[in-house]
């Protein structure tokens, strides 16, 4: 990447780091589940940046959708991994959390983790990064009408499952 | 539950924001994995440009006559005191006279062998370059001559007998009477190292003054110089010192 191999490569970097590093933290929190997991993931996608090996091409695709990219792929490893050594999976509540389960955003994070990971990581981008349909296509390499699909069943799984939530609301 | 309602319940769900420390760990991360090459670039080219400066000092420095046109050096000592009389040798420095003006042939610190080699090269810089800069803008010599003889005290970093372009700093200057070595009042006589010597007394205004024990049978050359500075009290109290502690014959 010409920005970061030039001059002022280590200002350049912190420019794109300030730049995407909020929203890289916030999608990857919401796939994990967990604010130490997404700091690693923020770590890794900017490392993946300057790595020798690094695959950007700036003709493919917008350095954001890139990023998104690379978290998207370092949060599922992330979550494979939990999952492979037993340990607490993505929305499996702890006896701590499910206290907080009387919250209600915990409640919505809850029912979010609990999608498949196909509609949760389709939700997450459009609903709260306000991803436009067609990068989000892009960024997960699939056609617009999957995208739309994805996000319609996620959104009808969580009405389901939230049902209840929105009584309480009320 | 409508679509609006969804929004609603999804947008309760925030994510936390991200460590400020993230960025620090990060940008650690990238300078460990990506050593500046800037600062490579850097040292290289400081590097370069020390061998040149060296490489231009060298010869500048050897085409530079460096005879003492005098019969002797002199080793000096400078001294700091403390306001508990305690002392430190700061400097120690082989010098000449030559037309009345104090001529440095060398110094060290011996505290630090660092300074050493920063005088070192400052003091074979400095007159190479001066004498650079005449040459290139032909600047006519006004270095004193010998039969100018009206001063003394001056430090300089080189040995060319007609001073020019020499590093020249008014370290302890006073001028003198031209038929004497007399340029304040007298404060006293003494002997130094087997050399007779007279106390000048130099005021340098009110809270200030130096007392030059000057040998006449060494061109005026100052034995012993020390400052004194006044305390509240109104008394003088001695904090610096340049002493000669030994004086050599030159092989002419």
């Amino acid at each position: 990447m010409e920005l970061v191999n030039g001059k002022g490569r280590e200002k350049a970097f912190l420019q794109l780091f300030d730049e995407h590093h909020g929203a890289l933290f916030r999608f990857a929190f919401r796939l994990t589940g967990s604010a130490a997991d997404a700091e690693d993931v923020v770590q890794e996608c900017f490392l993946e940046l300057v790595r020798p090996t690094c695959a950007f091409v700036p003709a493919r695709a917008p350095l954001r959708t890139w990023l998104f990219g690379i978290a998207r792929n370092q949060s599922l490893k992330r979550l494979r991994r939990r999952e492979s050594v037993g340990a607490e999976a993505a929305g499996t509540l702890t006896p701590e959390t499910e206290l907080l389960r009387t919250e209600l955003s915990e409640l919505v994070g809850h029912a979010v983790l609990q999608l498949p990971e196909k509609q949760r990581e389709v939700l997450v981008l459009a609903h709260y990064e306000k991803m436009p349909l067609a990068e989000i296509a892009a960024l997960l390499e699939i056609d617009l009408g999957a995208v739309k699909s994805r996000l319609q069943r996620a959104r009808a799984a969580l009405k389901e499952s939230l049902a209840a939530c929105r009584s309480e609301k009320k | 539950m409508n679509d609006t309602d969804l929004d609603e319940l999804l947008d309760t769900w925030t994510a936390p924001a991200p460590p400020p420390l993230l960025r620090n760990r990060v940008r650690r991360e990238f300078q460990d994995r990506n050593p500046r090459p800037n600062r490579k670039r850097w040292v290289v080219v400081t590097l370069v440009a020390a061998a040149v400066l060296f490489a231009l000092i060298g010869s500048a420095v050897s085409q530079t006559p460096s005879p003492v046109p005098a019969p002797w050096t002199a080793d000096s000592e400078f001294v700091s005191y403390g306001p508990d009389g305690s002392s430190v040798i700061e400097m120690n420095a082989t010098s000449y006279a030559y037309a009345g003006i104090e001529v440095l042939l060398g110094r060290s610190d011996p505290r630090n062998p660092l300074a050493t080699a920063f005088y070192r090269v400052a003091d074979a810089a400095v007159p190479a370059v001066g004498r650079a800069m005449q040459r290139a803008l032909g600047t006519p010599s006004k270095g004193p001559r010998p039969d100018d003889v009206r001063a003394f005290g001056y430090v300089t970093g080189c040995g060319d007998h007609s001073l020019t372009g020499c590093l020249q700093l008014e370290h302890y200057y006073f001028l003198k009477r031209p038929d004497t070595c007399i340029g304040g009042s007298v404060a006293g006589t003494q002997t130094i190292l087997n050399h007779p010597t007279i106390g000048v007394l130099v005021q340098m205004g009110d809270s200030m003054r130096s007392t030059f024990w000057v040998a006449p049978d060494l061109g005026c050359f100052a034995l012993r110089i020390g400052t004194e500075k006044r305390q509240p009290d109104g008394a003088f109290h001695l904090v610096e010192e340049k002493r000669v502690v030994r004086i050599s014959t030159t092989a002419r």
